[in-house]
């Protein structure tokens, strides 16, 4: 959570406010872009138009309490835009049928390899949702107002890519059924 | 024996395994120089309206200038005083916000303010001014000096509703509540009332015939440690707070009309404004507004008022 006394002096066009602001969500920032872009030098590219943008309008800014929402979507919006800037992503996606595991080993290497491999082939509008919930712990209403899609928009996209990737954890469906669709 | 853990689970751990790496340093320095050369957009633009004058408001913007002459001509026929007599503003009145965009100056001329504003009026501009917003409860004109760029803070604003601030030096208390200013009557008393203020002593005027009271309000000397420096007066539709710093004052003609209170609030002082002396860093200049102050003078006598909006409910301080 962004400090709320900085947030008002950082509107107030306090530089040194919004710098301390910054330099404590920085690595969130970078960290969420990076994930979803799967690639350093873009996200960073992002993270520093994100930024660039919440300085530029943060007197727009209704409510300081809401800071982090405001930002969290900023951020969106620049990756957005920085991957369609970018050369096309991955269209696909492997779809694996998923079936609850009941007492299977413990996670491998090899399941994170998979969940790798699954996850840099979901689309960024896919890879978006399932960072906001899953490693932002954003509820779906919130990662919804973040991306700036309906709920049930964003519930289709967490459903469907969660699918996928419990499905990279299910190492007999793996091996049984695969096939690849639009994503 | 160990248990594979719930997928969710399991996939938030990976997520979190695959963000270990924090920002590097380059990505901050060079966040940094880019932030030196950015300047924060004004509160009083909403960002949406900060985009170039397309082809269309071009056009409108030079029509204004042919359609001022036009209502010039009705405005320079006698004119009759009193509630029995009403000016009808002509079709090709060019309504504020088609003139041009915020930020690029009004071509000399008469304007419409209307729809959504649950009032129609009209203000007669000199160069230099520009215009801000005309929404569901305030429309307005900033003077638009290119130092600090973006306007000043310095104009002239219709309102209409509760969006007072109960208390000045702390607006997190929020807006007077709307019966506070049902009638023009009761937003005289509000205002008169409002701590970190002087409000001087009601003066009976008229506004275009129509019989209104003036009200210097005057930011008390000690608001420079309130919240936002000053006296955070009232709040715009877009959430924007007006903050007025010590000392300084702003005229407000309060007016019925045909059962909707409005505020007219005009800028009075001649030296440079909240924002441009703590948001847009400009160095305080006493005589900034002097030539100003006389032009907003002759544009609030230019003021002329039809009436409500067509259409318009009922007074918008009584709506919830």
């Amino acid at each position: 959570m962004a400090d709320v006394e900085l947030v008002r002096r950082a509107r107030q066009g306090d530089r040194d406010a919004f710098d301390l602001l910054m330099t404590a969500l920085i690595d969130r920032l970078y960290r969420v872009a990076r994930l979803i872009l799967r690639d350093t030098d873009r996200a960073e590219d992002a993270v520093q138009e994100a930024l660039v943008s919440c300085w530029r309008d943060l007197r727009t800014l209704r409510d300081p309490e809401r800071f982090d929402a405001w930002l969290n979507r900023l951020l969106i919006h620049a990756v957005s835009d920085e991957a369609r800037r970018g050369r096309a992503f991955a269209a696909s996606v492997v779809i694996l049928r998923y079936e609850p595991g009941g007492d299977d080993e413990m996670r491998s290497l090899a399941d994170r390899d998979q969940l790798a491999r699954v996850f840099d082939r979901l689309s960024v509008d896919h890879r978006t949702i399932v960072v906001l919930h899953h490693y932002l712990g954003l509820t779906l209403e919130e990662a919804a107002a973040a991306i700036g899609i309906p709920r049930g928009t964003a519930k289709s996209r967490l459903y469907y890519a969660t699918n996928a990737l419990r499905a990279a954890l299910d190492a007999d469906a793996r091996r049984s059924s695969s096939s690849e669709v639009p994503a | 024996m160990s248990v594979r853990p719930n997928p969710d689970h399991a996939i938030a751990e990976w997520l979190r395994e695959e963000a270990d790496a924090g920002a590097p340093e380059r990505l901050l320095l060079a966040t940094r120089r880019q932030l030196e050369s950015t300047r924060q957009r004004r509160a009083f633009w909403p960002a949406r309206r900060l985009q170039s004058m397309n082809t269309t408001a071009r056009f409108l913007g030079a029509a204004a200038a042919v359609a001022a002459v036009a209502v010039i001509a009705v405005f320079a026929l006698p004119r009759i005083s009193g509630q029995g007599a009403r000016p009808t503003f002509p079709p090709s009145m060019v309504p504020l916000m088609q003139a041009a965009t915020p930020a690029t100056d009004l071509a000399p001329g008469t304007y419409l303010i209307g729809d959504p504003f649950p009032v129609r009026a009209a203000i007669t501009v000199p160069g230099g001014w520009t215009p801000y917003t005309v929404d569901a409860q305030d429309a307005g004109i900033l003077v638009n000096h290119t130092k600090p760029a973006d306007g000043s803070g310095w104009g002239l604003f219709f309102l209409a509703g509760p969006h007072f601030y109960k208390d000045p030096c702390h607006p997190q208390d929020g807006t007077v509540d709307a019966p506070a200013v049902a009638t023009a009557a009761k937003v005289v008393a509000t205002l008169a009332s409002l701590p970190s203020v002087t409000a001087s002593s009601p003066v009976a005027i008229t506004v275009d015939g129509r019989p209104g009271t003036l009200v210097t309000l005057t930011a008390a000397a000690d608001t420079g440690t309130c919240r936002d420096g000053g006296a955070t007066v009232w709040q715009t539709l877009d959430g924007t707070d007006y903050v007025v710093s010590p000392g300084q004052a702003l005229q407000l003609r309060i007016v019925d009309v045909d059962g909707q209170p409005i505020v007219i609030m005009a800028t009075d002082f001649p030296e440079t404004s909240h924002w441009e002396n703590n948001v847009a860093g400009a160095t305080p200049n006493p005589t900034a507004h002097a030539a100003d102050q006389i032009e907003l003078r002759q544009i609030v006598d230019s003021i002329r008022i039809e009436g409500r909006t067509t259409g318009s409910p009922g007074p918008t301080a009584a709506q919830p």
